[in-house]
């Protein structure tokens, strides 16, 4: 009797850590990472402006799914946010052509019914020029295959997430600038 | 009774084990390539490519081609993907998570470099006061480095 009990709490347990593991994360790939070609530093003050976005996919998407200027709001927005968009006061830049790979809107009612089904997928490639040369590039990858309700709209999202994982990894190579006193 | 939950439980196991999806092609797209040409003629002189004067050698200068990447796909269990996500998940859930684990819900990347390139043809020209021009036509075929030695003929 007690045993019964004990097998049934250790279930419950398994089965509310596995639910709330569920409902707190989405589940998904990033994969992220800057190469830097010929041991090339950045100066410190350089500032990185978005170049081309071109769609590589080879599919076309609703009106209302712009992907190469949603790429390129995204990666502005979190350039800006870090400090790392150019400008007119930055002597160095860094120009950020960029290649959508791969993007599928995905669908949250589907992963809801089975992880996998509805993934939304979202992989990019771009190159980092300095004067015309390229100097770096960057692959990055994310997706969402798992989750339900509160993966809606990971469709808009994983822009921004992807966005912020490229600016990440750029930061971590530019230095960065202290305010002077 | 036990033993028939335990044999189901293997059997969709070991069913859902082999659900890792074959490799799809999804199409390729054009991967900008670097390449390093390094040039050391005899005797010194002005290195033009395609036309465009790239200062005396000896230079070692970087030049950009593009080449075919082909993108395949398939479909992976997170055992595949993110082992670590998966023995986590499968620890936390005390095991109710590992039959699930094994269906394939995430998406893995590949990327094949192809024998096709654009733009891979460079007339490397050396000009030098008294000897005739030198040239020659480099083609990028996915080398990292060449080296070019040309020696000039004097003018009679």
């Amino acid at each position: 009797m007690i045993r019964a009990i004990r097998t049934k709490r250790v279930v419950g347990v398994g089965l509310l850590s596995c639910m709330a593991l569920f409902l707190l994360s989405a589940c998904g790939t990033v994969e992220h990472k800057v190469n830097l070609l010929n041991n090339f530093t950045p100066d410190r003050a350089t500032g990185v402006e978005v170049g081309k976005v071109t769609n590589e996919t080879g599919k076309t998407f609703d009106p209302e799914v712009n992907v190469e200027d949603m790429l390129r709001r995204a990666l502005t927005e979190k350039l800006s946010a870090q400090g790392l968009l150019w400008n007119n006061a930055t002597p160095k830049k860094l120009v950020l052509d960029s290649k959508v790979l791969d993007y599928d809107q995905g669908d949250a009612f589907k992963r809801w019914l089975l992880p996998g089904w509805g993934s939304t997928v979202l992989t990019i490639q771009s190159d980092l020029r300095q004067d015309g040369q390229v100097v770096g590039t960057v692959d990055a990858k994310r997706t969402v295959s798992v989750g339900g309700a509160y993966t809606i709209g990971a469709w808009k999202t994983v822009f921004d997430n992807l966005a912020g994982d490229v600016v990440e990894d750029l930061r971590s190579k530019i230095p960065k600038v202290e305010p002077k006193q | 009774m036990f033993d028939k939950v335990s044999y189901c439980a293997f059997a969709l196991l070991f069913s859902l084990a082999g659900c890792t999806t074959e490799w799809a092609a999804e199409g390729s797209y054009y991967r900008t390539t670097q390449f390093l040409l390094a040039v050391e003629s005899t005797p010194p002189g002005k290195i033009l490519i395609n036309g465009s004067h790239k200062g005396e050698s000896p230079l070692s200068i970087p030049l950009e081609y593009e080449r075919e990447v082909q993108r395949k796909t398939r479909k992976v269990s997170y055992w595949i993907s993110q082992p670590g996500l998966a023995l986590g998940i499968t620890l936390l859930s005390l095991g109710l998570y590992l039959p699930f684990s094994a269906i394939p819900v995430d998406v893995e990347l590949m990327q094949e470099p192809q024998p096709n390139f654009r733009s891979n043809q460079f007339v490397v020209q050396v000009q030098a006061d008294g000897h005739h021009p030198w040239e020659d036509t480099v083609v990028c075929t996915g080398q990292d480095r060449l080296v070019l030695n040309p020696v000039l003929v004097r003018r009679e």
